[in-house]
């Protein structure tokens, strides 16, 4: 399990990215003591880290630098500045990607995941609901010891109703899920895509309703 | 100034000037003068007059036409004192001391003003990232929610976070003298930006975008402010019944000075009536399509007008009433040149 040390001031905010985490598989762990935050996250050996900028009484900026001189365990940057000095500045400093606040939970997670996958991490990607494994980076799933390659659609639609974990996701989360990958796609392709992805699941002794239609609901697992 | 207008300003007193020449000349013959000796002294009168009068009108138009020159010339007139050479001349004096009253009362003035300009755009860029955090939360603990309570919760959200970005561009757009971060961007990678943040709204409204722009194509611009300004299109296309967006780029000539590339987002929604197209730019207009449905504040194009016009991208709509709306941002090829002019006149498909 990989471990990913949070550092972010707004309590609220913290328990819900952790709670997000946890729900991916991941082992979520903060750091409050801003002043000590480089040492306190290197002192936890994450696996990657997802750091605000603006924290009160220390500088995001600082504690990146700090973490960076120490260790290359990736660095998230999560921020609610748009500005781009800050942007600039922690890229200058060592962070490996940057996000800004509003972000989809989808969208954050897919940026760990590719964080974490880059670094070599490789027990990362793998996530599994109902038998069924799915390896997001290398686009395979597996049910019963047989393994199959998805499309690059299929495998986000997939990655949906696994983190799902039954609950039905509506067409429209889906349509959205596709288009942060830039696939615009539309109703229609989106049943296609559905169907193929039915077909793959059914090829690898799935049984058929692994993929259930909810009928003007969504799907689910 | 001159010289006729001198003689007209100083009418009056060169006529007593001419009656006190004339008189002396009168007095003179009467007291048995010889003739010469009185064409002498009339001679010798005028001479010193127009003297008088050439030394008089040279300073008075040195100081006039300074201060004409400078009125004409500075971008803020109310600090020409400054440049001024202090008068000597009493009368000029006065003048030069009433401008440096008022010059330094307007330069206070136009200074504060400034400084709550500054400041209110400061306290709104501070509540917008402070309003972020909670805002991610929402969106955190919305995840949680169950269908279909989630979807709307998520749409609403991203309403409230589009809001507060205009907000936060709005109080930018005042500044004149902002920092703006001009690099070289895909233009395709703008209308993706678009899509994806407006994703839900998009898919809401069934509104499909295609992207149809070749990925060698790129454009020196500020990425965020040009997002925000196509994002402001965009939802404008959604909101007018498109179903079916369509983004194309184009270079028109290739040298530095002339040459641009431009982006068309096409849709095929309602179209604008022809009576309102020409002003769909202005603030606060929101036309009789807007009337129809409550969304509208009559913000986004006009906002989105301001930002091109200080980033130097031209914006242009044209539309066929029913049939659908083309809106173009020119991006001039040469980074520095900012000529490519808002034209809000509208051409028919």
């Amino acid at each position: 399990m990989s471990r990913v040390c949070i550092i972010e001031d707004d309590e609220s905010l913290r328990r819900e990215l952790i709670n997000v985490l946890e729900l991916d598989g991941y082992e979520p762990c903060v750091c409050t003591n801003f002043a000590q935050g480089a040492k306190e996250v290197l002192a936890a050996h994450p696996d990657a880290v997802i750091l605000d900028l603006q924290l009160p009484g220390a500088s995001g900026l600082a504690i990146c630098r700090g973490i960076r001189e120490e260790s290359d365990v990736p660095i998230l940057i999560l921020t609610s500045s748009d500005a781009e000095f800050d942007e600039i500045m922690s890229m200058k400093l060592g962070a490996d990607d940057y996000l800004t606040k509003l972000y989809r939970p989808a969208v954050l997670l897919a940026h760990v995941a590719r964080l974490l996958q880059r670094a070599g991490d490789t027990n990362t990607s793998r996530i599994e609901f109902a038998g069924i494994a799915l390896d997001v980076a290398r686009g395979t799933v597996a049910f019963a010891g047989n393994e199959s390659g998805l499309s690059r659609n299929e495998t986000f639609i997939l990655a949906a109703l696994i983190r799902a974990r039954g609950a039905i996701v509506s067409r429209q989360d889906l349509m959205c899920e596709l288009w942060q990958t830039d696939e615009f796609v539309d109703d229609n392709t989106l049943t296609v895509n559905v169907n193929r992805l039915r077909r793959a699941l059914e090829s690898l002794g799935a049984p058929e309703d692994a993929l259930k239609t909810h009928r003007g609901r969504g799907y689910s697992l | 100034m001159s010289v006729l207008e001198y003689i007209r300003a100083k009418a009056a007193g060169l006529f007593c000037m001419a009656v006190g020449i004339i008189s002396a000349c009168v007095i003179a013959a009467v007291c048995g003068c010889p003739p010469d000796a009185v064409v002498l002294i009339a001679a010798v009168l005028l001479i010193a007059t127009a003297c008088a009068c050439a030394i008089d009108c040279f300073r008075i138009k040195r100081f006039y036409d300074d201060l004409h020159n400078l009125a004409e010339k500075l971008e803020r007139p109310y600090q020409l004192h400054a440049l001024m050479k202090e008068p000597t001349l009493s009368d000029q004096a006065i003048v030069y001391e009433a401008l440096e009253a008022m010059g330094t009362v307007s330069a206070n003035e136009v200074a504060q003003a400034n400084a709550k300009a500054k400041e209110h755009r400061e306290f709104v860029e501070g509540w917008v990232h402070g309003i972020k955090a909670p805002l991610a939360s929402c969106s955190l603990i919305a995840e949680r929610v169950n269908e279909p309570e989630r979807s709307q919760l998520r749409l609403e959200l991203d309403k409230v976070g589009k809001k507060v970005d205009a907000a936060l561009w709005y109080a930018r757009s005042d500044c004149a003298n902002q920092d703006y971060a001009i690099h070289e961007v895909t233009l395709a990678e703008i209308p993706r930006k678009v899509c994806r943040d407006n994703a839900r709204f998009l898919i809401e409204q069934d509104c499909i975008p295609e992207i149809a722009i070749d990925e060698s194509l790129k454009v020196f611009t500020d990425k965020k402010q040009a997002v925000f300004i196509v994002s402001q299109l965009v939802e404008n296309a959604a909101k007018y019944g498109a179903h079916h967006l369509r983004f194309t780029a184009e270079q028109n000539g290739s040298d530095q000075d002339s040459g641009y590339i431009v982006l068309r987002v096409e849709d095929d929604g309602r179209g604008i009536p022809a009576e309102d197209v020409s002003r769909v730019f202005e603030r606060g207009f929101t036309g009789t399509r807007g009337r129809e449905g409550a969304a509208s504040t009559g913000m986004g194009l006009y906002l989105a007008a301001r930002l091109c016009e200080q980033l130097g991208l031209g914006l242009s709509i044209s539309s066929v009433d029913g049939e659908g709306t083309c809106a173009s941002v020119k991006f001039p090829l040469d980074r520095r040149r900012l000529d490519a002019q808002c034209d809000n006149t509208v051409s028919y498909l």
